[in-house]
């Protein structure tokens, strides 16, 4: 019976004051279902919390009441309340659910590190399957995961539930560095004008204001040492030179562009301190679409609980056709040009940009002609044949 | 402490009586103060200042929330009954 949500007793009575027993049920807050006086009979459903309420008050005003038909979940669980199974049932639900949590059930491994030696890393921290979560050594498996496991960045381990979950990051591999013990020249890394020089070991070969190949060489780890001996350095400066680069940008007048304006999905879960509940079924991934994540604290009565509610929304691409006017796409070219200075030009000086528009059937190009200073020293290895300097007869004893 | 005092201390409950008719079918009446006559053909309910009796047809009564009365049945007309003293 709607309305009622524990269950319902449908009540009949006779006789008595019936109109003053519904006004004073009324006044008690009962809640009363299909209320019908005819005939002098009463008819209606109650709640079953409310049916002895009832009952008294139809007493109290002279009517003799009668329940009827009972039903509802109230009575369904009444009629199983005597079997002891059930609460052995539920007792061991719990039990196993506690058992569950109290242990490590899976450890899941999330990063770009090798895992092998991650597991291994745990195991050897006590973090296995099986194992307590009271005496996890969370904190120290990260310090060990972090000096023991190659070039790793950044490391969490924390444990959800009854799972371990391990999030390993690799750091960025360092760039080649070469042995400043080892002899090496510095050659140009592009075409360019020699504006300045800083030497600090080496030769410099190359005049400033001349010109230089891409590979050529601008100072030399060969030096003598002026007894007519050679000595190999490791070249070390700054060459700065000039040079120009042509960078060609194009934006179409009519493109189809992406955009996450479609239909949005919500999936919702119940966060309660490290546990993660979703209030859905199935996976909740949809394709094609922007995903955003919104986290609000539960509150009851104005105060707060430690319950989250997380809110994951993917949102819809759809294709949009985009038609743009002359305004639109210079504006459009300013920017692509902005962002590719920003992107690839931040480490040189740009002495000049030369900026010509071609408007096309199809849109407007831009065609930049940048002029840049920076630094174009390369270093190259010297590679030295030390057997060209061994003595004559050293050689020929080697030789069969 | 009754019902209508916790209501009224919650600023739940205002007295003010509030009669909707959502069909010919349905009437809602909120701040119900009592049921002066009820039977399936006239339902009179007493109100702050006024009675509101309801004829019609197979008519029964429920109620929800706190003071709030929902008649259903074929309702043929409400009458409001102001009373003379207020």
């Amino acid at each position: 019976m709607r309305g009622l949500t524990l269950g319902f007793v449908e009540f009949s009575g006779i006789g008595g004051f019936q109109e003053s027993f519904v006004s004073e049920l009324l006044d008690n807050g009962v809640k009363l279902k299909n209320v019908k006086i005819s005939g002098g009979r009463i008819t209606g459903a109650v709640s079953p919390l409310s049916y002895r309420l009832a009952a008294v008050t139809a007493k109290k005003h002279g009517i003799k009441l009668r329940a009827g038909k009972r039903g509802g979940l109230y009575f369904a669980a009444l009629r199983y309340s005597r079997r002891a199974g059930l609460y052995v049932g539920l007792m061991l639900f719990f039990l196993i659910l506690s058992l569950g949590k109290s242990t490590v059930a899976d450890i899941r491994i999330t990063g770009d590190a090798p895992k092998a030696q991650i597991i291994s890393i745990l195991e050897e921290c006590g973090i296995t399957r099986g194992a307590a979560r009271n005496g996890l050594k969370l904190s120290l498996a990260e310090q060990k995961i972090m000096l023991e496991a190659n070039n790793v960045a950044w490391v969490d381990v924390s444990c959800v539930g009854c799972r371990v979950l391990v999030d390993v990051h690799s750091g960025t591999p360092a760039p080649e560095i070469f042995d400043p013990t080892k002899p090496c020249n510095i050659v140009a890394s592009r075409d360019a004008a020699v504006i300045s020089s800083n030497v600090r070991k080496g030769k410099l070969i190359t005049e400033v204001g001349s010109g230089v190949q891409k590979g050529g060489l601008l100072v030399s780890g060969t030096v003598s040492d002026g007894g007519g001996n050679l000595l190999y350095l490791h070249a070390d400066g700054e060459i700065i030179g000039e040079f120009t680069d042509t960078e060609d940008f194009f934006v179409p007048y009519r493109e189809i562009v992406k955009i996450a304006n479609g239909e949005k999905t919500e999936y919702k879960y119940l966060v309660f301190c490290d546990d993660i509940y979703p209030l859905f079924f199935g996976e909740a991934y949809v394709e094609d679409s922007l995903y955003s994540e919104q986290t609000e604290k539960i509150k009851l009565f104005g105060a707060e609980t430690p319950f989250r509610l997380i809110t994951g929304t993917f949102t819809k691409y759809s294709d949009v056709d985009v038609t743009r006017s002359d305004d639109d796409c210079i504006y459009e070219l300013k920017r692509l040009k902005a962002d590719f200075e920003e992107n690839f030009f931040s480490e040189y000086e740009i002495v000049s940009a030369i900026e010509k528009c071609l408007p096309e059937k199809e849109g407007i190009r831009l065609v930049v002609e940048y002029t840049l200073r920076g630094d174009i020293a390369q270093k190259q290895p010297i590679e030295v044949d030390l057997s060209a300097s061994l003595p004559t007869d050293d050689v020929m004893r080697q030789s069969p | 402490m009754g019902l209508k005092e916790r209501l009224l201390q919650l600023g739940e409950y205002t007295g003010e009586p509030c009669i909707t008719l959502l069909s010919d079918s349905e009437l809602c009446a909120e701040n119900c103060r009592s049921i002066k006559a009820c039977d399936e053909n006239l339902v009179v309910l007493c109100m702050k200042g006024q009675d509101v009796r309801v004829v019609g047809t197979s008519l029964t009564l429920e109620n929800f929330g706190a003071y709030g009365v929902k008649i259903t049945g074929s309702i043929h007309s409400l009458t409001i009954e102001r009373h003379g003293d207020q």
